[in-house]
């Protein structure tokens, strides 16, 4: 055998046993025990959970609709629970949406004062944030995602579970309470790209509303949306418009707001934005300071300060329209 | 950012003596270990100006701090400056440009809205250090100090650059013509636009419509527009409208939802109302594009313009002008509705209506065989929105031309048309002969391969194709019936072509 025949021989062992080793790895994915998978309703390949809630043991996680995930569960001592992302092969049977929280129960003896979190990927560069603090209950907590925050308030058993409109991929999301206790988690949100966000958030008792005038869009049915006459994801979705999201608790005293319009990116789009201060709020004589949000594949997440004076707020009848506080959205066509 | 201002920094320190002599100070970079020692020459709008055996140098004093007894005493790095000027174009388009740079630099935006007409924006690093802090105000603002000025006007009507004013092109548009979407008539003539602004048509039936009153909405007769309207010749000021708007935006809301309505209006406010095309006396029609707009094709274009002191400019501002001539700064400015002087293309497949012009309006003088030479050549190419049009004086580029000229250059040293074959394709209008007119468009194109030759120094496009072709007056562009039509068709094209 000549030597370049050696040389080649000796290539094609190697890469024979590369070969094997492979397969008989792909083997150990591929023919592993499945006694731990459970698989809930339709594939999304663009959702996924991180927790680091603790999971018990050998039971089965029941995740909320319409979303539809396989589920590696881990041994009971394991602080993460894994999800794998599949694509099914068809649209499984539909069970009752449970609250993720009503999965994760915590028997007396197992509580303690750690702060849980769950962040669950959903379309639309959304993250639904389920937060657990058994010694939060009624609590204030903020939430800051982005360079935004805002107030909720946890119920009775200290839990809260909110959806965010997202501004990063990953989305990392802090939540914190007054004592000092904190915990941020983070999630893919994969679509971000394909949407455009823009947004008001302030801090105080002023009474604000992001308005949005949709008439340039042909497919949107009710053109002119508010925090107050929202839309929610799905029907806006559904006719090809844009939405509002509504971050925040009234009852915070002086709390942190935000509210978010959402939409996905289109060409030939103009929307149009005014913020609109009702007079009758007891925020309404203190000096106005609002920050703009803007999230745009290009440019990424935009946060921007504006000081308003608002003279003689308070003998200004019902509301002041603020124009041009939040920039419109124009995404025009080039020809 | 800084990085660039530094290497001269490190090259100086290369070279220059340590020796202490009268005047002499040392600026220390604040990133890195480098030290710049010269004579202190001066220091204005945040640049330490410094003589060395490398020349005189100028420093951005934001990246370094001075040691020595002449070092200037430096109560604030903050670069104050201000804009002014037409605001619907401040407040569509430059502040949303100057937050894009701001942002880029990672930096903390602050907006103190004082009025309608004025604020303040505060830009600042994350740190807190401050780096602007700009004022603000449309309108004449003549009494600002070191101002920006947006001004607008027609490519021809624009000022040259005298002694340290600087031109800075921002943006394109043009005067258009908006109905709505169920209006029946889908053009109209230039002479019928005229004709409409005098008030000597005001029925939708002497336009080919219903007999139905004109419902005319114009921008108040002393803004901006009207006067840049005015400037190309359509005086929007005498007429009764109907309706007069101070937002340009809400003129074309009201036009879109009325069906008898015509409004005249800026190109990038159009928002959802129907452009109508311009319809020639030669019987092409011109849609308003981007397009159309960025080649000259479409008439009434005017162009937006900053206009500014260079020398009197602090560094921030200066460094905001550069970051305009950028493409993250071109692809927001397109986002925002106006047509950018950065570059589109487009096929042969889409130039229909050129073709049609091309067999209406072009003299029965030039043969047959020249429209299928130009065809076949062109029909696997792409046209970019790069044309060159020439002074009166037929050897240099007019304005908007330059800017475009450096733009085309920018994409070729990118290597953005690296394997593709450039054409530079000369036409002409129809006035003398035919074959004249092949000859000058030749010419006219070999000026422009030239200049493209000549901005290659460092022999970055030798491998560069470059195919020069003359088609005479074969494509018109505009009916020749006014001088601006004439000027419109004499121009050259770019074209590129896969090379192999």
């Amino acid at each position: 055998m000549r030597l370049n025949d050696k040389a080649i021989s000796f290539i094609t062992g190697v890469v024979l046993l590369l070969g094997v080793g492979t397969v008989v790895h792909k083997g150990d994915e591929l023919f592993g025990s499945k006694a731990n998978t459970t698989q809930v309703a339709k594939a999304d390949t663009g959702l996924a959970v991180q927790t680091d809630a603790q999971p018990i043991a050998h039971e089965r996680s029941s995740i909320q609709m319409p979303d539809s995930i396989t589920t590696a569960l881990p041994s009971a001592k394991t602080t993460i629970t894994d999800f794998e992302l599949v694509r099914a092969e068809q649209i499984a049977p539909v069970t009752m949406p449970q609250p993720i929280y009503n999965t994760l129960q915590i028997s007396p003896a197992e509580m303690d004062c750690a702060l849980k979190l769950t962040a669950k990927s959903l379309r639309g560069a959304r993250v639904q944030l389920a937060v657990i603090a058994p010694c939060h209950k009624n609590k204030i907590i903020t939430i800051t995602h982005a360079g935004l925050r805002f107030n909720e308030i946890l119920d009775d058993k200290g839990m809260i579970t909110i959806i965010i409109p997202v501004l990063s991929d990953p989305a990392t999301i802090e939540v914190s309470f007054a004592d000092g206790a904190s915990k941020s988690i983070s999630a893919p949100a994969k679509d971000l790209s394909s949407l455009q966000r823009s947004g008001i958030a302030w801090v105080g008792q002023a009474d604000l509303q992001l308005h949005v005038d949709e008439r340039y869009i042909k497919a949107s049915k009710n053109t002119q949306i508010t925090a107050q006459n929202t839309r929610s994801y799905k029907q806006s979705y559904l006719q090809g418009s844009g939405y509002i999201t509504t971050l925040g608790n009234t009852d915070v005293e002086s709390g942190a707001f935000v509210q978010i319009y959402s939409i996905e990116n289109l060409t030939g789009v103009f929307v149009d934005f005014n913020v609109v201060l009702h007079t009758k709020s007891r925020g309404c004589n203190t000096p106005l300071m609002i920050n703009t949000v803007r999230y745009s594949t290009v440019l990424g997440a935009q946060i921007s300060r504006k000081n308003i004076p608002i003279a003689n707020c308070s003998a200004q009848k019902g509301k002041i329209v603020l124009k041009n506080i939040l920039r419109d959205l124009i995404v025009a066509q080039r020809n | 950012m800084f990085l660039s201002r530094l290497l001269p920094l490190t090259l100086a320190c290369a070279v220059l003596s340590s020796t202490a002599w009268a005047g002499q100070i040392t600026l220390k970079s604040t990133s890195s270990s480098v030290e710049l020692i010269g004579k202190f020459k001066g220091y204005k709008n945040g640049v330490y100006t410094i003589e060395t055996d490398l020349g005189e140098l100028e420093v951005d004093a934001r990246t370094v701090t001075c040691e020595g007894r002449d070092c200037p005493s430096i109560s604030s790095l903050v670069s104050k400056f201000a804009i002014t000027g037409n605001q619907a174009v401040i407040d569509t388009l430059l502040v949303p440009l100057l937050e894009s740079y701001s942002f880029s630099l990672d930096a903390k935006i602050e907006t103190k809205i004082k009025s309608d007409t004025k604020s303040n924006i505060l830009i600042s690093a994350k740190d807190g250090q401050d780096f602007a802090d700009i004022s603000v105000q449309s309108g004449a603002g003549d009494q600002l100090k070191n101002p920006l000025i947006v001004k607008s006007g027609t490519t021809s009507a624009l000022p040259g650059e005298a002694g340290k004013t600087k031109i800075t092109p921002l943006a394109l548009d043009a005067l258009v013509a908006i109905t709505s979407d169920t209006n029946l008539v889908k053009s109209i003539s230039l002479e019928a636009i005229h004709a409409v602004l005098s008030g000597s048509i005001s029925n939708w039936k002497k336009l080919g419509g219903p007999d139905v009153a004109i419902n005319l909405y114009l921008p108040q007769k002393t803004s901006d527009l009207a006067k840049t309207a005015d400037i190309m010749g359509f005086d929007i000021s005498k007429v009764k409208a109907t309706e007069r708007f101070d937002d340009l935006n809400e003129l074309a809301k009201v036009v879109a939802d009325d069906p008898y309505g015509l409004g005249f209006i800026n190109f990038a406010s159009r928002r959802n109302a129907t452009l109508l095309p311009v319809l020639g006396s030669c019987g092409a029609s011109v849609r308003p594009s981007s397009f159309s707009i960025s080649t000259g094709s479409y008439p009434a274009t005017f162009q937006h313009y900053l206009e500014a002191n260079v020398a009197e400019l602090p560094i921030f501002a200066r460094e905001f002008l550069s970051y305009l001539t950028g493409g993250q700064a071109g692809s927001l400015i397109e986002r925002q509705g106006y047509p950018s002087l950065s570059i589109s293309e487009t096929s042969m497949e889409n130039q229909g209506n050129r073709i049609i012009h091309s067999l209406l309006a072009t003299s029965r003088s030039v043969p047959s065989s020249e429209f299928r030479t130009m065809l076949k050549t062109l029909k696997t190419a792409r046209q970019l929105s790069t044309v060159f049009r020439f002074n009166t004086d037929g050897t240099t580029l007019d304005i908007q031309s330059k800017a475009a000229f450096d733009a085309l250059i920018s994409e070729l040293f990118l290597g953005n048309f690296a394997d593709q074959t450039i054409m530079v394709v000369g036409f002409t209008g129809a006035e003398g002969s035919t074959r004249e007119n092949k000859r000058t468009s030749k010419v006219s194109a070999q000026l422009v391969s030239d200049l493209i030759k000549n901005a290659d120094s460092d022999g970055l496009l030798a491998d560069l194709q470059i195919e020069t072709l003359g088609f005479g007056e074969a494509s018109p562009l505009a009916c020749e019936d006014t001088a601006n039509g004439i000027a419109t068709n004499n121009r050259v094209e770019i074209w590129v072509k896969g090379a192999f």
